[in-house]
């Protein structure tokens, strides 16, 4: 049935299959279902400007919590360095 | 930077310019973080109801009814608590201990079918991204019309297997829509 519903999505039915299965979409509730789930899938992988939208503020968001991220971390490395740096020197200066 | 006014934003929008996008984003988002923190969300939801918020505008704006009488920081604000709201109810949360939808009226008009329905595109479009780039290629040339004929040909392949593919592909995305817990949500209640 499902390829029924795809059939008729792209318009490759004859008028006489259209007819039988615009009938049945009346009758049947799960296949007019179906059929309204694909349709609206079709119309969603046409909006393609949307979808950009989308990466584009993806991008502009993760770079920014990146960014927010990578402060913590060089403090938290600097801090490091600091107290090697502290441990090394007073065990080399006070013998 | 030159300020942010409604008409450059709108325009911003509209034309999906980085710069102006990025402004938008380091402008606002800080009170939309702090709205969303200060009522039992998250950062990542924040920026999930953030991102919702522009592109329902961008929608409006496409579709001619964007009204915005207000400061657009305000316009914003209103709409991202409405959409909050929103999800806070399809959890399930407790809203007792929510002290901000009182205060304030929205101005983004958004009615629940507007919003289901760009959920569910919402879900459909981020499944449609997981397909293989020859999947997404060959299911969007159906979209424009084209005929099995006139795709085969530009794809150099035969009329058959160019069906079998576009069969194979959909059939995929559909799979991944369902099992997506997501679907279960939004899913249409047929009244008819």
């Amino acid at each position: 049935m499902n390829d029924w519903i795809d059939k008729y999505l792209d318009g490759v039915m004859t008028v006489r299959e259209q007819v039988t299965f615009e009938e049945l979409l009346r009758k049947d509730t799960a296949l007019r279902q179906e059929y309204l789930l694909r349709k609206a899938i079709d119309q969603a992988m046409a909006e393609q400007d949307i979808m950009n939208l989308r990466d584009q503020l993806n991008e502009i968001m993760n770079v920014h919590s990146k960014k927010r991220l990578l402060r913590p971390v060089m403090l938290s490395v600097s801090a490091a360095i600091l107290i090697i740096l502290v441990v090394i020197g007073v065990k080399f200066l006070i013998p | 930077m030159e300020s942010l006014t409604t008409e450059i934003i709108i325009d911003g929008i509209r034309a999906q310019d980085k710069t102006i996008l990025k402004a938008i984003y380091y402008t606002y988002f800080p009170s939309i973080k702090s709205l969303i923190e200060d009522n039992n969300g998250s950062e990542q939801d924040a920026k999930d109801i953030f991102q919702e918020a522009i592109i329902i505008i961008y929608r409006k704006i496409k579709a001619g009814n964007l009204k915005i009488h207000t400061l657009f920081k305000a316009y914003i604000f209103a709409a991202c608590q409405k959409l909050w709201l929103k999800e806070l109810l399809a959890r399930n949360e407790k809203m007792e201990h929510l002290a901000i939808f009182t205060e304030y009226q929205s101005t983004l008009e958004i009615n629940l079918d507007e919003y289901t329905k760009h959920k569910q595109f919402q879900l459909y479009q981020k499944h449609f991204k997981r397909l293989e780039k020859g999947c997404q290629e060959t299911l969007r040339m159906f979209l424009n019309e084209m005929s099995f004929k006139e795709i085969a040909k530009k794809l150099g392949t035969s009329y058959d297997y160019i069906r079998i593919k576009k069969t194979r592909c959909k059939k995929q995305l559909i799979r991944y829509i369902k099992e997506d817990p997501e679907y279960e949500r939004w899913k249409n209640i047929d009244n008819e």
